[in-house]
């Protein structure tokens, strides 16, 4: 049984189809990323998730159940960062973490995320930066060890260290037997710590795959050089698409098959040079939002 | 529930005691002014009926007993508008903020991912609001009987509880409105200034209605009308009908409001 099953998830706001027909499922001990530029539909989709906005159409269950029907109860396996981490002002961190223990019990991560994090409790959240407000908000969703952690751009805001740091704590929760699906633009992130990718654009699915599927998408780039004329109309005729030209020589994207290309290179006498590499995972993820 | 009920509580509880200090300072002002007025209360009564009666209709003034008794004195001073004013503004306060002003600031998702249902969440805040104003009502209106003693003057305690229920479920009725606005709405002004007008409106009409003969059906649209404060201070009455009334609006617009709650989308910015 999926952690997560969703199943033609729609969500309209008036004409603006912010999410559109979107199915999917992320497995137990999976971290699946939520890829897409803004507007993309992430924080749409997470939102009706996590039961904060309903469904225009389509099913979504979490461990089994009707996320919408259970959501108090799936809750308590649930734990969720907003992209915005709003919290209250006018309490400081450790009041938040007292809020929620009333509310879901005693936290025996709490002292442990407080210290890793470099997060000062005491502070309240009016004084806290950007960053900080982000630990606080992990703190939170970390705290009762829940089975399903649902984060909305979970490192925006964090250096470096943190990021890493966090990047570690998911990989141990799903160590532990725990899912996590998280939503982020940085594809480096996703790239880093992801099984598995959805990419979204304009509220659909482009593509869901994992990472190395992704990344073993066969797109080339090729560099040829010549002496003397460049015939750029021939090899431009048959789908390869010019990137750049310089003197001596030009750039070709190619998708799919490069045999073709590659023998009709060969047959120059004036090819001087060949160079092929494989396109990058952020080429491969830019050729979905063309 | 009970967590966030005591947050909620908590969390305006330095409201409840500015709102509390403010209207007690008034009490005991208008205690205090009392025995003089009630010395001079013959020369007063000669300037009063000098006054048009439509004037002295409008603000529920009984010549007699504004001068003759304490509770009629804190009739036409304190409970004809100060009282309410106060009362209303920290009902539209507290309501506006109760599901709006989370919504508005964000903090709604911290609440929502938490496994309590939003039904829960409506409620807590509801009668967390509720004992705010409960406890506004009764600490202000009580706060007569140690400035009378005070002051040597003579009061009579039921009538302050007459006046306590009657401004109780005229506060409820005003709870329940705002309280269903924001449950709709997403930002904290709108409640606030929906209520604010058509209470606005409201006062406008019964204050119209005293004034035209021709008009005076107009009352009968107005919660002024049936927050009949002189019956309840001055003769230790309450219509049935007043009490019928806002309860009636109370339920409804409590049920509405949190359906509307329980069903909307609920998106921060």
């Amino acid at each position: 049984m999926a952690v997560i099953s969703v199943q033609n998830l729609k969500k309209h706001f008036g004409k603006t189809k912010a999410v559109d027909g979107i199915s999917f499922e992320v497995e137990k001990g999976e971290i699946v990323g939520f890829l897409g530029p803004n507007g993309a539909g992430k924080t749409t989709a997470i939102r009706c998730l996590m039961d904060f906005i309903r469904p225009s159409e389509g099913k979504i269950e979490i461990f089994g159940l009707d996320a919408r029907k259970n959501s108090a109860i799936l809750k308590k396996d649930i734990g969720h960062l907003s992209s915005e981490s709003t919290l209250y002002s006018s309490w400081t961190g450790q009041e938040h973490i007292n809020f929620l223990e009333k509310i879901r019990g005693v936290s025996q991560l709490d002292e442990e995320l407080i210290q890793n994090l470099k997060f000062d409790a005491h502070k309240k959240v009016s004084a806290l930066s950007t960053g900080n407000r982000r630990k606080l908000g992990i703190i939170l969703a970390l705290m009762h060890q829940p089975k399903l952690l649902i984060l909305d751009e979970p490192t925006v805001g964090l250096d470096p260290l943190l990021q890493n740091y966090i990047y570690e704590i998911l990989k141990a929760q799903v160590a532990k037997g725990n899912t996590v699906l998280m939503s982020s633009h940085n594809l480096a992130e996703v790239e880093k710590i992801c099984d598995r990718a959805i990419v979204l654009k304009e509220g659909k699915i482009v593509t869901v795959e994992t990472m190395s599927d992704l990344r073993a998408k066969k797109i080339y780039t090729i560099y040829a050089y010549f002496e003397g004329n460049v015939p750029k109309k021939e090899l431009t005729a048959d789908g390869a698409e010019l990137i750049k030209e310089f003197s001596g020589g030009l750039a070709l994207k190619v998708k799919g098959d490069i045999k073709p290309l590659i023998s009709k290179l060969v047959d120059y006498k004036n090819l001087k040079d060949l160079e092929i590499t494989h396109a990058s995972l952020e080429e491969v993820f830019m050729e979905f939002y063309k | 529930m009970l967590t966030l009920f005591t947050k909620t509580i908590r969390k305006s509880l330095i409201s409840l005691v500015i709102y509390t200090i403010i209207s007690v300072a008034f009490v005991w002002m208008y205690v205090a002014l009392f025995p003089s007025i009630f010395k001079e209360r013959e020369k007063l009564k000669e300037a009063f009926e000098a006054y048009p009666e439509g004037l002295l209709q409008a603000f529920a003034i009984e010549i007699d007993t504004f001068v003759g008794s304490l509770e009629g004195f804190m009739a036409g001073e304190y409970f004809s508008f100060l009282w309410p004013i106060i009362l209303i503004i920290m009902v539209i306060t507290f309501a506006s903020a109760a599901i709006a002003g989370e919504i508005d600031k964000g903090t709604i998702e911290l609440l929502l991912a938490q496994p309590i249902s939003r039904l829960k969440i409506f409620l807590a805040k509801y009668f967390s609001g509720l004992s705010i104003i409960t406890a506004f009502v009764f600490l202000s209106n009580f706060s007569v009987v140690p400035f009378a003693t005070l002051h040597n003057v003579d009061y009579r305690i039921q009538n302050y509880l007459a006046v306590s229920i009657i401004g109780f479920l005229f506060a409820f009725a005003i709870f329940s409105i705002c309280m269903m606005i924001s449950s709709f709405s997403s930002t904290r002004g709108r409640p606030a200034a929906i209520t604010g007008g058509m209470l606005i409106i409201m006062y406008g009409l019964n204050l119209f209605s005293s004034f035209q003969e021709s008009l005076s059906s107009l009352k009968y649209a107005s919660f002024f009308h049936y927050y009949d404060f002189n019956s309840a201070v001055v003769h230790n009455q309450i219509d049935i009908l007043n009490i019928a009334l806002f309860l009636v609006v109370g339920i409804v617009t409590t049920i509405i409001g949190a359906i509307i709650f329980i069903k909307r989308d609920i998106a921060t910015i």
